[in-house]
């Protein structure tokens, strides 16, 4: 693993000192995102964070993944919460794109997986991209020296974001509402990175506005950690999600 | 905007038609296309950048870059990438704007062409050559068009063009050389071959296929270059499918010289060599006797000179000096003891029953 940048070391140990436990890197050739950090739970020693290799330094992944741990931890123990996704949500994208579109012999037999799939992702989106989207602008304001890798990923991760846009199974695609947390992503990364470029294909596909009210939200929501759950919950009442998963209290 | 590229792809019944004027909204139309595409151009253009954008009758392509970034570079990548349906829409959309452009054209025709849509292929070709009569590769692309559609008599003409166009480009003479060869004209197809070599002396391909048409072409002088040639890749690029097939041509050249030498009769001293290699297998237990098979084998992989009688190879699993035709035939009665179905690559069946009716 290359060296890490300063400011990438000074999160780590923000880490170590408000959990009591450091972070542990794994080179992981077959994750499907960049990166990844378990944190620490059952007695175990360290937090892993798993990565994907990459030329790029991981600098800003590291700082990002971290930045969930802090946030947590901001929180006084018994206001912590683990995001618990329903089992039911494969079913709620089922009876959404059933009501919508309407289905072929093949299409209905590809259902119920895709379903699934949707709906895994969907709630990846929401349980991610509002809190990261503070962890963003925190690295932003607190560590220029990240900003490069900060834009690299970024853009990134709105290029592979973009490819939803167009990903079908058959003649199945992705409910037009989930994909407002997208939308308010790439709008959020256009103000971040001064952009107004990101938005266009959401724009283009009519998701802006949705996505333009979810990043409403995001203003007006307060931005401290304690917010965090209440926050997603928004999101997820905008998105039609709000019975898609519950709050656990979390559990070292 | 950023400075990389950036790429997506959204169904026609996605848009917003809203977005369009009212005379463009319905979907797949033509004032639909052109609306779409001067949708997003402008859009990028007004912050900076470029588009490229293809329309088809069922989704929008859009290829966003900075300022002065050729399209075609990162439509390249692409396809070098093997991103080929991805990036025909870009090519289709760049050769609407830019109508002369042979290269272009040559790039798209050779995209239909991997996509298997030889007609689409041959359109975009021949247009490429009547703007560029001189562009060797496309004419190339015409012949191999037609040879994958199963009309090698087609191919012929295109690929003559395109070596008469450069006649130093061996990609085309090794296209046309391989052409001649599966006609059965392989006197000609020899001497393209030869020419590709010429001037693709590192291309294994050209090395294979010059190879290849000495093999077919046979007589003694022939085929001892066609073995030097296969061996030159085998050693050069040992880990390759053509690494394999050469290993093949020279397993078969090695036994038809071994059986020439004899008239096609029985090698007597293979069947000695068979005989001792029993009585050691007699010796040995089984899973040594599959210890010394498997290390033949694995020297087998670098090539084993059969027709040298040389005794210059050694063996970790059996002490002494052996020459090629010696290793093959122990490890030919190896195999049958192990497996009598197991194909030892090369045939000595005959000498192993000889060997077997000596022992009784």
């Amino acid at each position: 693993m290359q060296r890490l940048l300063a400011a990438t070391k000074d999160i780590l140990d923000q880490v170590e000192r408000k959990t009591g436990k450091s972070v542990q890197f794994m080179r992981d050739d077959s994750l499907k995102i960049l990166a990844t950090l378990q944190m620490a739970r059952n007695g175990a020693e360290f937090h892993v964070l798993r990565y994907q290799p990459s030329d790029e330094p991981i600098d800003y992944l590291v700082a990002y993944q971290a930045g969930f741990v802090l946030r947590l931890f901001e929180n006084e123990p018994d206001q912590r919460f683990d995001f618990s996704p329903a089992p039911s949500s494969g079913a709620a994208v089922k009876d959404l794109i059933s009501a919508v579109q309407p289905l072929s012999d093949g299409d209905r037999d590809r259902l119920p997986q895709f379903a699934d799939f949707v709906a895994q992702w969907a709630l990846m989106n929401l349980r991610s991209l509002p809190i990261g989207m503070r962890i963003d602008r925190w690295i932003a304001e607190q560590y220029p020296t990240l900003a490069e890798l900060q834009r690299s990923s970024i853009t990134f991760q709105q290029q592979q974001n973009a490819n939803i846009l167009s990903y079908q199974v058959g003649k199945l695609s992705v409910p037009t509402n989930l994909m407002a947390a997208n939308a308010a992503y790439a709008l959020f990364a256009d103000r971040l990175l001064e952009e107004d470029t990101f938005s266009i294909p959401y724009r283009a596909a009519g998701f802006a506005s949705q996505g333009a009210n979810l990043l409403e939200v995001w203003d007006e929501t307060p931005q401290d950690a304690s917010h965090d759950c209440r926050l997603v919950d928004l999101w997820a009442k905008a998105m039609g999600m709000k019975d898609w998963y519950s709050w656990i209290p979390y559990k070292s | 905007m950023s400075k990389k590229p950036f790429y997506f792809t959204l169904p026609v019944g996605k848009f917003d038609t809203n977005l369009l004027p009212a005379s463009a909204r319905a979907i797949g139309s033509d004032a639909f296309k052109d609306a779409v595409v001067a949708h997003f151009v402008a859009e990028y253009a007004g912050k900076g950048g470029g588009a490229v954008v293809g329309v088809d009758d069922e989704q929008i392509s859009v290829l966003a870059l900075p300022a002065g970034a050729d399209p075609l570079d990162f439509v390249m990548t692409m396809l070098q990438e093997g991103r080929i349906k991805e990036a025909i829409p870009f090519l289709e959309s760049m050769a609407k704007v830019d109508k002369d452009n042979a290269q272009l054209l040559y790039n798209l025709g050779i995209g239909y062409s991997e996509l298997g849509q030889f007609d689409e292929a041959i359109i975009r070709l021949k247009r490429a050559v009547s703007i560029d009569p001189s562009h060797a590769h496309a004419w190339t692309g015409i012949g191999v068009a037609y040879q994958r559609m199963g009309k090698p008599a087609l191919a012929l003409e295109p690929m003559q063009a395109a070596v008469t166009a450069n006649p130093r480009d061996g990609y085309s003479q090794r296209n046309l050389g391989a052409l001649f060869l599966s006609l059965g004209r392989a006197n000609e197809g020899l001497a393209h071959m030869r020419q590709a070599r010429q001037a693709l002396p590192h291309d294994p391909q050209t090395t294979f296929g010059l190879a290849s048409a000495l093999d077919e072409l046979g007589g003694s002088q022939n085929l001892a270059e066609a073995d030097e040639l296969f061996q030159v890749i085998i050693d050069r690029w040992p880990g390759s499918q053509l690494a394999e097939l050469s290993r093949t041509a020279r397993t078969k050249l090695a036994h038809s010289n071994m059986r020439s030498a004899v008239d096609g009769g029985l090698r007597p001293d293979v069947v000695m060599y068979i005989s001792s290699a029993l009585d050691i297998l007699d010796r040995e237990s089984a899973d040594r006797g599959r210890q010394i098979a498997v290390e033949i084998a694995l020297k087998g992989q670098d090539g084993l000179d059969i027709n040298d009688p040389e005794q210059k190879y050694t063996l970790k699993t059996l002490p002494g000096k052996f020459s090629g035709m010696h290793l093959v035939s122990i490890m030919y009665a190896a195999f049958k003891r192990i497996d009598p179905t197991m194909d030892a690559g090369i045939d000595l069946a005959a000498e192993y029953q000889a060997a077997l009716a000596l022992r009784q």
